[in-house]
């Protein structure tokens, strides 16, 4: 008995480390509607980011038929809330499924909640301006919802994006480019705060791709919006969540304690 | 004077010619306003000009990727690879629309036919009668081309009427101008209109042929579909209709959201990437009309 309890103790002292390797979260791609990027094109970088994601070990999904946004909703769902650190990569499109077209759901949304708990949970765009939505059905109103920042807007074509030091630590295939829709740093309020800028402007008042989060709560990351598939959008996604997941302890309630009840128990 | 110094004004004289060189895309002249011929057809009531038959120059050369290394600087490069190469193409005179169409046209076609268009934006702030209609797929485009007893151009007839036969990028021109096309950036502080503008607002950047919008305000449908590799592929110098199928139909001269490289008469685009509004404008043989 007291050699099963010393294996045990064994297994979790290999496993304590293990778990501050990734957060125990999951990751989801969807594909099924694109914007300013073709659906061939935004297939083709979902595809990098996943086995950039497989081989680094981290649980993701992709969905890509636009058939599948019923069942990002419920993985949004159950994501939410659920202690791990959970990431939705979109290209360009917010599916009404989990954000009511027209802004008709201003709070509430299954988006907006995902991104309210402490559990860190993340968007990820690429291409449009981000929660736009497909023909304009959101308009500047599905960042300004979904932020809770009245008048937060993402235009300004052709701003140059410099790499940050940090940028170029978390994301070597990351360059200087033209973002067509950056985020506007300088029109962050409330809670919400520059968790890492990975590429910015001169001034510092644009940035993309950046990390930003609404105080202890969600984030949103913009990564390469601009139009058309020519950037290694899926790469870049891939290496700022591998990052990111990889320097997000896991919540020691969810993980640590449990394990050592058990032990416990078994004692 | 010495041997060496002789080289050195030599290699100085080289040097020169090589700078010319390079430069010959965004320094050579440009053709001129051109003689501007239009008729109107009856059944859309639309004007449309004249261009005549012969060969242009379609797609973007070498000489034009070193200019836009200069004035993209930040772009990737490999944007334009399904522009190249530039090849000198042949097309037979046509009747192309003047102006993008328009809602007021566009509604009337849906009155007379009760057609039901799969996505057309009819809503504000699009839907003023003078606005250009947000057609969003390409067989609603098709449909009303098809009532209006015309067709929509090809990518190469397109591109003739937006850029004439020198070459040039936009269609006043070969340097970027912001106060000549439907551009901005949402807030209407660039040129007066917060996304759309009614068509015809920018005269100072018609193509040689009298075109207007044919940078900006809508992406436009043309008949061609869509593959990035085409070009490649040696395709046909006279009249081209593009390849057999394609991911998506072309889209041509950027819109009001998107940034000036592709506002470029050469730009083009497929895949029916979601969001962007597209339009469109028809065109006819000239047999039909002369």
């Amino acid at each position: 008995m007291r050699n099963i309890f010393l294996s045990l103790i064994l297994i979790a002292l290999m496993a304590f480390p293990l778990t501050f390797v990734f957060a125990a979260g999951e990751v989801a791609i969807y594909t099924g509607i694109t914007q300013w990027i073709g659906k061939a094109e935004a297939d083709e970088q979902a595809e990098i980011c996943v086995g950039m994601l497989d081989d680094a070990g981290i649980t993701n999904t992709w969905y890509d038929s636009d058939g599948d946004a019923g069942a990002l909703a419920d993985w949004m769902e159950s994501a939410t809330g659920d202690g791990g650190l959970d990431i939705c990569v979109l290209y360009g499109d917010l599916p009404p499924e989990i954000y009511p077209e027209g802004n008709s759901q201003t709070d509430g949304s299954i988006a907006e909640t995902f991104i309210e708990t402490t559990d860190g949970d993340t968007f990820i765009n690429h291409a449009d301006y981000m929660f736009w939505g497909l023909a304009g059905r959101n308009r500047e109103g599905g960042l300004q919802n979904m932020m809770d920042i009245d008048g937060i807007v993402m235009w300004d074509d052709d701003t140059p994006m410099t790499v940050t030091a940090e940028g170029k630590a978390i994301s070597p295939t990351l360059t200087d480019f033209a973002s067509d829709r950056p985020f506007h740093i300088d029109q962050l309020e409330g809670d919400w705060e520059i968790e890492i800028s990975l590429a910015q402007n001169d001034d510092g008042t644009r940035a993309d791709p950046i990390i930003v989060r609404d105080g202890n709560l969600g984030r949103l990351i913009p990564v390469i919006q601009t139009a058309s598939g020519d950037e290694p959008k899926g790469a870049i996604a891939a290496e700022i969540i591998i990052w990111l997941m990889s320097t997000t302890p896991v919540e020691p309630a969810g993980k640590l304690s449990t394990t050592w009840g058990e032990l416990k128990a078994v004692q | 004077m010495r041997f060496s110094e002789v080289r050195i004004l030599f290699v100085l004289l080289i040097l020169t010619l090589f700078a010319f060189a390079c430069h010959e895309r965004a320094s050579s002249p440009l053709v001129g306003p051109l003689p501007i011929q239009t008729i109107t057809t009856p059944k859309d009531e639309a004007v449309m000009v004249y261009v005549p038959a012969g060969e242009f120059l379609m797609g973007t050369s070498d000489a034009d990727i070193e200019h836009f290394k200069e004035i993209f600087p930040l772009r990737d490069i490999a944007r334009f690879n399904n522009e190249r190469p530039q090849r000198s193409v042949f097309v037979d005179a046509f009747y192309i629309d003047k102006y993008e169409v328009t809602n007021e046209q566009y509604k009337r076609f849906l009155a007379e036919t009760g057609y039901v268009p799969k996505q057309y934006l009819d809503y504000p702030p699009h839907n003023e009668p003078n606005f250009p209609a947000p057609v969003l797929e390409w067989e609603d485009a098709v449909a009303y081309a098809n009532w209006a007893g015309k067709r929509l151009p090809t990518e190469a007839e397109w591109e003739k009427a937006a850029r004439g036969t020198d070459g040039r990028h936009w269609p006043w021109g070969n340097e970027w101008d912001g106060t000549r096309l439907s551009g901005n950036d949402g807030t209407g502080l660039k040129d007066g209109y917060k996304e759309t503008a009614p068509v015809g607002q920018f005269p100072q950047g018609a193509s040689p042929y009298g075109a207007h919008d044919m940078a900006g305000n809508l992406w436009e449908w043309v008949s061609d579909w869509y593959d990035p590799n085409y070009y490649r592929t040696s395709p046909p110098n006279v009249n081209p209709k593009g390849p057999q199928t394609g991911d998506g139909h072309v889209l041509k001269g950027g819109g009001w959201a998107e940034n000036l490289d592709f506002t470029r008469c050469a730009s083009r685009l497929g895949g029916n990437p979601g969001s962007l509004l597209r339009g469109f404008r028809c065109a006819i043989d000239t047999p039909l009309v002369e």
